[in-house]
């Protein structure tokens, strides 16, 4: 019997890796949040194959959605289109290529180590986690202080990048005065 | 069976970590750096994922932690991004390594300390 599941999650996993190296290779950045999009959407569907549904809806709204679009605009802040100069600066070959040493040999280290484990696989499906009612009893009772801290650092993280462009505007008043 | 062997996620996001240092290693244009480190971040997820559902056996914490990361990640690239702009502002390019002179800014103030007594 073909097992469908698997095919399904190869196709996926060739898609992450091919969107995640054409985030970095693209020569317009434009291309390039696209293509880390097509990756966050790669992740939230292998969240769908491991029966872990609400956690993609997050994923899929936050990045595919959120953060993309951030990006973007960040992108159309910076962007010159007057002068036309290119954003992306490739480095040299040399640095490339100590680069890619550096990272092969870290991944080769890490693919050793998980291929001497014993890994448990489940025999038969994913179990179902009772949707998302347990998580988000969960996040309430046990997890309660990472959950509020992590609602503090995202309220800290906003006011304070507002804080610095508002900083940067008021140093410019006093300059043009 | 429709479970597919745990090692293969963990193989992937292996894979996606190298990836993404290669990216943080080799790019100069401060968004793509921001890129790698989100591709970073995508490794760790599907492996809380993934341990949750096989070798925990379906309990939520991985869930709860990856929700907890995706919070993270969308408050580092808040973060990231107004730096990008403020660095735009600052020498007018997204190159990361113009961000080491950090003497530019100390030479705006200077001048502008001077000018303004020049003004008086």
């Amino acid at each position: 019997m073909v097992n469908v599941y698997a095919i399904d999650y190869i196709i996926m996993a060739v898609l992450i890796i091919i969107s995640a190296i054409m985030a970095l290779e693209a020569r317009e950045i434009v291309y390039a949040i696209f293509f880390f999009d097509l990756f966050t959407i790669g992740i939230g569907g292998m969240f769908l194959l491991f029966n872990a549904g609400y956690v993609a809806m997050f994923q899929l709204a936050v990045y595919a959605g959120a953060v993309a679009v951030t990006v973007l605009f960040a992108v159309m802040l910076t962007r010159r289109t007057a002068t036309g100069k290119e954003i992306i600066s490739f480095a040299s070959i040399r640095n490339k290529i100590a680069s890619l040493v550096l990272a092969l040999s870290i991944a080769a280290l890490m693919l050793i180590l998980v291929s001497r484990y014993d890994w448990a696989t489940p025999a038969g499906d994913y179990p179902d986690p009772l949707g998302g009612g347990a998580i988000f009893t969960s996040i309430v009772t046990n997890y309660v202080v990472p959950f509020l801290g992590i609602s503090l650092i995202l309220a800290a993280s906003l006011v304070g990048s507002v804080a610095l462009l508002r900083e940067e505007r008021s140093k410019k008043e006093v300059a043009s005065k | 069976m429709t479970a597919v062997p745990t090692e293969w996620t963990v193989y992937l996001s292996v894979v996606i970590l190298s990836i993404g240092l290669y990216g943080i290693f080799t790019r100069r244009s401060m968004i793509r750096i921001l890129l790698g480190v989100e591709l970073i971040l995508g490794a760790a997820t599907l492996n809380f994922i993934v341990f949750s559902m096989s070798v925990l056996n379906g309990d939520v914490v991985g869930h709860i932690l990856t929700l907890f990361v995706i919070a993270l990640a969308a408050a580092e690239t808040i973060i990231g991004l107004i730096l990008l702009i403020m660095l735009y502002k600052d020498v007018g390019s997204i190159d990361i390594s113009l961000a080491s002179d950090v003497k530019a800014e100390e030479q705006d103030e200077n001048k502008l300390t001077r000018g303004e007594k020049e003004d008086g």
